[in-house]
């Protein structure tokens, strides 16, 4: 639906492995895995700039853990 | 802003049973947030008369009417918030604003996989028939979500979206095939509102339905 544009990208072994396996969970390309993680990047970052936080909840126990990035 | 070519009914044409006349509309990705404003600002007088005019029938106020799209369209300049649009003789005939990330899958076998969030999607009031007795253009609403579909295929989600529904509109997304999950408990802006979703496999049947893959 859009252009895009082309760069290289120098990974390590262990980064391009993680890469990989989400790749694999997700059913996405490395390329479609790397551009939702940068616009989730951006979210994130934008909104705690804001003012805002991170939570991440354990649906066990119910506990919150603040997150920092 | 990205126009691709659509056709809309013009309800207005109808005779007796016929279908009305073909116009010929594009639906628009990335609308902006300038654009978004204008429409707003021209979609508002004759929105502001309808609810004035259920005001005085006693009619209950829309679920929407708090809706803020200048807030909301603020959002824009990030990367994750995209808008579509449905355009017909210059004038925007519907709006949606989605969120492509952050949000994931709650339905088997996608449960945790990214999806695309149908945030806003509203009709101009001229096409609003809880506003005008006679709505001119229709199947605004089921071009916008043809497009957010087909964005989540690009953006290799397989066309999984997700929202909430307004009360009035949940008969709507069943018609067109989108699962209800359940009852929002979680989000707090969408609390009691009945969450849908399109699976990969749901969001196929769409396209092939619409005949649009």
């Amino acid at each position: 639906m859009e252009d895009k544009k082309t760069m290289t990208l120098n990974l390590t072994g262990r980064e391009m492995e993680v890469l990989e396996e989400l790749a694999a969970k997700k059913e996405m390309s490395k390329t479609a895995i790397l551009r939702h993680a940068l616009r989730l990047y951006q979210l994130v970052d934008v909104k705690l700039a804001k003012g805002g936080k991170l939570f991440l909840e354990d649906a066990k126990n119910k506990k919150a853990e603040l997150l920092v990035l | 802003m990205t126009r691709f070519p659509i056709k809309l009914e013009d309800k207005h044409t109808r005779q007796g049973s016929q279908r009305g006349k073909l116009i010929e509309a594009s639906l628009c990705l990335d609308v902006p947030a300038s654009l978004i404003a204008e429409t707003v600002a021209r979609w508002k007088p004759l929105w502001d008369a309808g609810l004035e005019r259920r005001r005085r029938l006693d009619l209950p106020p829309l679920e929407n009417e708090h809706w803020d799209w200048l807030a909301k369209s603020s959002w824009l300049s990030l990367a994750a918030y995209r808008s579509l649009g449905v355009e017909c003789e210059g004038v925007m005939q519907g709006l949606m604003m989605l969120v492509t990330d952050g949000y994931a899958a709650r339905m088997q076998p996608d449960i945790g996989k990214p999806l695309v969030y149908v945030d806003y999607v509203q009709n101009a009031p001229w096409n609003n028939e809880d506003l005008v007795d006679r709505p001119r253009f229709g199947a605004v609403g089921s071009h916008l979500l043809d497009g957010a579909v087909k964005l989540s295929v690009d953006l290799e989600y397989g066309g999984r979206l997700g929202l909430h529904s307004l009360q009035r509109s949940e008969g709507f997304y069943r018609r067109l095939g989108l699962a209800p999950v359940e009852v929002e408990r979680q989000d707090r802006h969408a609390r009691g509102l009945w969450y849908f979703e399109f699976t990969r496999e749901g969001a196929e049947g769409f396209l092939q339905a619409r005949g649009s893959r």
